[in-house]
C-alpha cells in the first residue's frame, strides 16, 4: 500500500501527459468509490448521493473562484459546504431504509441537477465557466493530477483509519443488524450521520478539481447518476466494506472501459452494461472475496466460487 | 378559467402518469425490486406503437396488444433468466443489475432507432373539444380513458385470476405462498412480465400525444418512482392517488415557478414524502 | 433485603385498541434473580422492550437507581448498564463471532472511546466464560442455534451491564444445553450482575430464581418466591384454564 502511494507520487515523473491523466480519472472515480463505501459498504445504506456532491463541490468551486477566490481555499469551502448539507439532509434522510433511503438519495442528486439548470448563479442550462489556470501542458496535467491524488490520498487514510476505530466496526454493526446494534449501544443515528457526511465531503473536493480542470460546467455532466452508480459498481467488483476493494475495483473499471471505450466507441455503454450485469451475478461480494477463497481452496476451485455466487441467491 | 384548464390538464395527465407508474410499483411490491428497466419498457413499448404506426399504418390504438404481448415476453424472459438468480440478494444488487441492463438496450436502441424524437400522429391529432374557453385534446382524453381502463384490467386480473392472486399470495407472504404449491420463480417472472407489459401499454399510449426518444425511459422511472412514494406501493389506487397528485403539483409549479422547475418540483415533493410518510399516501407498510 | 436498582410503576402500553402491558409495578433488586413468567402473549417481552428502549409506555415510568429511563433510546440504556438478549438471536451474521462481541465490549457501558484493541481482549474473556472461545473466528452465521444463544449472551456480557434481561434464553434448546445456560446464568449473578429471566419453561425458573412475578393479558398478578407462585390459585387458571384450576380444586 505504501508501495503504492509512492509510485502514484512518481508517476507523473516518468510518464506521458495522457497516462497522467487517465490516472487522474482513475483516482476521481476511485474517491467516489472510497466515498460510497463509507455509507453503502460499511454502514449498508446504499447512496447515489456522490454524484449530488460531487456537483455541489463542483458547482461551489466554479463560483468561488468566479468570484476570484483562491483554488484551494475553495476545496474547503466546497467539502465544508458539501457536509453541512449532508448533516442536515442526512438526519431525515438517514430515517428511512433500504429501497426508500436510496431513492431519496437520487431524488436529491436529481433535485440538485434540477436546481444548477434553473439557477441564475450556477448559469442554468448554459454552464459556467471556470477562470483558466495559466501554465504549458505539462503543468496542467500534474497540478491537477496531484490535486486530485492529494483528495484521494485523504479520502483513502480516512477511510482505512475508521475501519480500524470503533466507528468503523459501529458502521459494521449497523449494517449488519441494525436493531442488535443499537441494543449493543451504538448511537445508530448518530453514526449513520458521520458515515454520510464522510461520503459527501471527499466527492466535494473531487468535483473541485474537476470543475477547474473542465474550465466549463454543465448541470448534466457533473450531476450525472453514472457517477454514482460507477461507485456503487466498482466497489462491488472490488469488495463492499473492505479497505482495499474500492480502489481495486476502480483501477479495474477504469482500464476496462477505457478499453472498451477504445475498441467499440461506438457502443461502449452497451459493453459496459454487460460488463456490470457479468459482475453482478458473478462476483457480487467482490474480488477480494474470491481472492481469499481461491488463496483458501486453490486456483482450481474458480469455476466452482463462480458458480457458487450464482447460485447462493437464487429463489 | 386558467385554472380550471390546469386542472383538467393535471386530471389528463394524472390518468396517464399512474398508467405509467402501476406496473412499477407491482414489481417493486411483490419482489422488493426498483426495476430500473422499467422507464426502458415503456420506451420500447412506445417505439412498437410507433414502427408500427410508420411502417403498416397500424393504428396506435389498435397496436396496444401487441406492444403489450411483445414485451410480456421479453419482461418474462430477462426475469426468469437473469434476475430471478438475485432476487433474495441484498437490494442494490437488483439495482445495479437492471441498471446494467438498461445501459445494453437503451445503447441498442440509439443504435437502431436513432436519437430523434417521435411522435405518433394519427389524422384525429388535432382534433379537440373546446367549450367555455376550455381546451380538451381529444387524444388526451383517449390516452386517459385507456389508461384507466388499462389500470382497471390490471387491478381485475390480481383480483379475480388464479394467476393474479398467487402474485398477491406472494407478496403478502412469501412463504406460506411456497408452502401452498406457487412456484415462485415462475411467479415472479409473470409479475415482471405483467408489469413489462403495462409499462409498454402505456408507453404505447404515451407516444400518442407526447414525443419520445431512447432516452426517454429516465424520466418515466424518475416519474414512476415518484409516483409510487407519493401513493404508496402494492396497490392501485395508490397509483392513481400519486399520478393525480404528480400531475397537479407539476402543472400548478409550471403555473407559479415557471416550466423549467416543474420537474425540481416533483423531485421535492418527492423528498417531502419520503419525511414524512415514505409509505406513501396508501402503501401498506410492505417491504423495507 | 438489598436495595432495588431497577423500578417500573404503572407500565401500560397499548397498540391500537389492545392493552399488551396494564398498569404493571415491578421491582428488580440488587443481586437478584428474579423470573417474569406467563402465558404467551401476556406481555412480557413488551414490558422488556418499554424498559430497553424499543417502545415507549404510554403510561408509568421505570427508574433506575431512581432515575427515569423510559423515555430513553436503546443505545443510551445500555451506557447506563442494562443489557438485553432477544427472544430471536439477533446477532450480526458475516462477522466472526468474536468481532460480534467486541462490539459489545466497545459500546457497552460507561465505555467512551473504548479502544479496539482493548475491546478485543475483553471480548475474548467473555467468549471463555460460555465456552465459544474455539469458534472465535468462525462467522456467526455457521454457529448452531445454542451456540448463538451463548454468543448474544456473551455479547450482553462485554457491554459489562449492571443488570442483564434475558428473554427466552432457553427457546429451542434441548435439556443439556438448558443445563449449560442454568450453570452459566448462575455464575454471571456470581459474578454481581442483577438479572430478570423471561421463561416459560418451570423448571428453570423454579431452580433459577429468587422471586417470581406473574403476568397474565399484561397485568401483574402474582408476585413472590417460585413455590408460593406457582400454588397460587390465580396463576394456575390463568396457565391451564378455569376448568383445570377446578379439578384441582375438587381434587384437594
Amino acid at each position: 500500500m505504501g508501495m503504492g502511494a509512492v509510485a502514484l507520487i512518481l508517476l507523473p515523473s516518468f510518464s506521458e501527459n495522457d497516462v497522467i491523466r487517465k490516472w487522474m480519472d482513475i483516482l476521481l472515480i476511485a474517491i467516489l468509490a472510497i466515498s460510497w463505501n463509507f455509507i453503502g459498504g460499511l454502514t449498508g445504506y446504499p447512496s447515489f448521493a456522490p454524484a449530488a456532491f460531487f456537483g455541489l463541490g463542483a458547482y461551489v468551486t466554479a463560483i468561488l473562484m468566479k468570484a476570484g477566490f483562491n483554488f484551494f481555499f475553495t476545496l474547503v469551502i466546497g467539502s465544508a459546504f458539501g457536509g453541512m448539507i449532508a448533516l442536515a439532509l442526512g438526519i431525515p434522510i438517514l430515517r428511512l431504509r433500504g429501497h426508500y433511503f436510496a431513492i431519496a438519495t437520487f431524488g436529491v442528486a436529481e433535485f440538485f441537477r434540477e436546481l444548477a439548470d434553473n439557477l441564475r448563479i450556477t448559469g442554468g442550462g448554459d454552464g459556467i465557466n471556470l477562470p483558466q489556470i495559466t501554465g504549458g501542458p505539462d503543468y496542467f496535467t500534474r497540478f491537477f493530477y496531484f490535486s486530485m491524488l492529494g483528495v484521494a490520498v485523504l479520502a483513502f487514510l480516512v477511510q482505512y483509519f475508521v475501519t480500524r476505530h470503533r466507528l468503523g466496526y459501529g458502521l459494521v454493526a449497523i449494517r449488519e443488524n441494525e436493531a442488535a446494534a443499537a441494543m449493543t449501544g451504538i448511537d445508530t443515528t448518530k453514526y449513520k450521520v458521520i458515515a454520510f457526511v464522510l461520503s459527501s465531503v471527499f466527492p466535494a473536493m473531487a468535483g473541485g478539481v474537476y470543475a477547474y480542470r473542465a474550465a466549463f460546467l454543465e448541470p448534466i455532466d457533473v450531476f450525472d447518476i453514472l457517477f454514482s452508480i460507477k461507485a456503487i459498481v466498482m466497489t462491488m467488483l472490488g469488495g463492499v466494506g473492505t479497505v482495499m476493494g474500492p480502489i481495486v475495483g476502480a483501477f479495474i473499471m477504469e482500464y476496462l472501459a477505457d478499453y472498451l471505450w477504445g475498441a467499440f466507441t461506438e457502443f461502449h455503454s452497451a459493453f459496459l452494461g454487460i460488463i456490470i450485469v457479468l459482475i453482478v451475478l458473478f462476483i457480487p461480494r467482490g474480488l477480494m472475496a474470491i481472492i481469499q477463497e481461491l488463496r483458501l481452496k486453490g486456483w482450481r476451485s474458480l469455476g466452482p466460487i463462480l458458480r457458487s455466487n450464482v447460485q447462493r441467491f437464487k429463489v | 378559467m386558467l385554472y380550471l384548464q390546469i386542472l383538467i390538464n393535471s386530471i389528463l395527465l394524472g390518468g396517464i402518469y399512474a398508467c405509467i407508474a402501476v406496473g412499477f410499483s407491482l414489481v417493486w411490491g411483490v419482489m422488493n425490486i426498483l426495476n430500473i428497466l422499467h422507464g426502458t419498457f415503456l420506451m420500447l413499448g412506445g417505439y412498437v406503437t410507433f414502427w408500427l404506426f410508420k411502417l403498416y399504418g397500424v393504428d396506435p390504438f389498435f397496436s396496444l396488444p401487441v406492444s403489450a404481448a411483445v414485451m410480456f415476453c421479453s419482461g418474462y424472459v430477462i426475469q426468469r433468466g437473469l434476475i430471478n438468480k438475485i432476487v433474495r440478494a441484498p437490494m442494490f444488487m437488483s439495482l445495479i443489475l437492471t441498471f446494467g441492463l438498461q445501459m445494453i438496450v437503451v445503447r441498442l436502441a440509439i443504435y437502431f432507432f436513432t436519437g430523434d424524437f417521435r411522435t405518433v400522429q394519427p389524422s384525429y391529432a388535432s382534433f379537440s373539444l373546446s367549450f367555455y374557453g376550455l381546451i380538451i385534446p381529444f387524444v388526451r382524453v383517449a390516452i386517459f380513458v385507456l389508461g384507466l381502463i388499462l389500470t382497471a384490467l390490471l387491478f381485475w386480473f390480481l383480483a379475480r385470476t388464479r394467476t393474479g392472486r398467487a402474485i398477491r399470495a406472494t407478496r403478502m407472504d412469501l412463504d406460506s405462498a411456497q408452502l401452498m404449491g406457487v412456484n415462485i420463480g415462475n411467479i415472479y417472472a409473470i409479475t415482471y412480465g405483467l408489469g413489462a407489459a403495462v409499462a409498454a401499454t402505456a408507453g404505447s399510449l404515451v407516444s400518442v400525444g407526447f414525443a419520445i426518444s431512447p432516452v426517454s425511459d429516465v424520466e418515466f422511472l424518475s416519474k414512476s418512482f415518484i409516483i409510487c412514494t407519493i401513493g404508496g406501493l402494492g396497490n392501485i389506487m395508490g397509483a392513481l392517488a400519486g399520478g393525480l397528485i404528480l400531475g397537479l403539483v407539476e402543472n400548478f409549479g409550471a403555473l407559479y415557478l415557471g416550466p423549467g422547475l416543474q420537474n425540481a418540483v416533483g423531485y421535492m415533493v418527492l423528498i417531502l414524502v419520503l419525511f414524512i410518510r415514505p409509505t406513501g399516501l396508501m402503501g401498506r407498510k410492505g417491504f423495507e | 433485603m438489598s436495595e432495588a436498582v431497577l423500578e417500573g410503576r404503572g407500565i401500560t402500553k397499548r397498540f391500537g385498541g389492545l392493552t399488551a402491558v396494564s398498569a404493571v409495578d415491578f421491582t428488580l433488586r440488587k443481586g437478584e434473580i428474579l423470573g417474569l413468567i406467563g402465558p404467551n402473549g401476556a406481555g412480557k417481552t413488551t414490558l422488556l422492550n418499554c424498559i430497553t428502549g424499543f417502545d415507549s409506555p404510554d403510561e408509568g415510568e421505570v427508574l433506575l437507581q431512581g432515575e427515569r429511563i423510559e423515555t430513553l433510546k436503546p443505545h443510551a440504556i445500555t451506557r447506563k448498564g442494562i443489557a438485553r438478549t432477544f427472544q430471536i438471536v439477533q446477532p450480526f451474521p458475516s462477522l466472526t463471532v468474536l468481532d460480534n462481541v467486541t462490539m459489545g465490549a466497545l459500546f457497552g457501558a460507561h465505555k467512551k472511546g473504548q479502544e479496539v484493541a482493548r475491546a478485543r481482549e475483553a471480548a475474548k474473556d467473555k467468549l471463555e466464560m460460555v465456552g465459544l472461545i474455539e469458534k472465535a473466528d468462525h462467522l456467526a452465521s455457521e454457529l448452531t442455534l445454542a451456540e448463538r444463544k451463548r454468543l448474544e449472551l456473551a455479547k450482553s456480557l462485554a457491554t459489562e451491564p449492571e443488570i442483564l434481561l434475558l428473554d427466552e434464553v432457553n427457546a429451542g434448546l434441548n435439556p443439556a444445553e438448558i443445563q449449560v445456560a442454568i450453570s452459566l446464568i448462575q455464575k454471571i449473578r456470581e459474578g454481581g450482575v442483577t438479572i430478570l429471566v423471561i421463561e416459560h419453561l418451570m423448571k428453570v425458573i423454579m431452580g433459577l430464581s429468587d422471586r417470581v412475578i406473574v403476568l397474565h393479558h399484561g397485568e401483574k398478578i402474582a408476585e413472590g418466591p417460585p413455590r408460593e407462585v406457582t400454588s397460587d390459585e390465580r396463576v394456575i387458571k390463568a396457565y391451564l384454564g378455569d376448568k383445570y384450576a377446578a379439578m384441582m380444586d375438587k381434587m384437594s
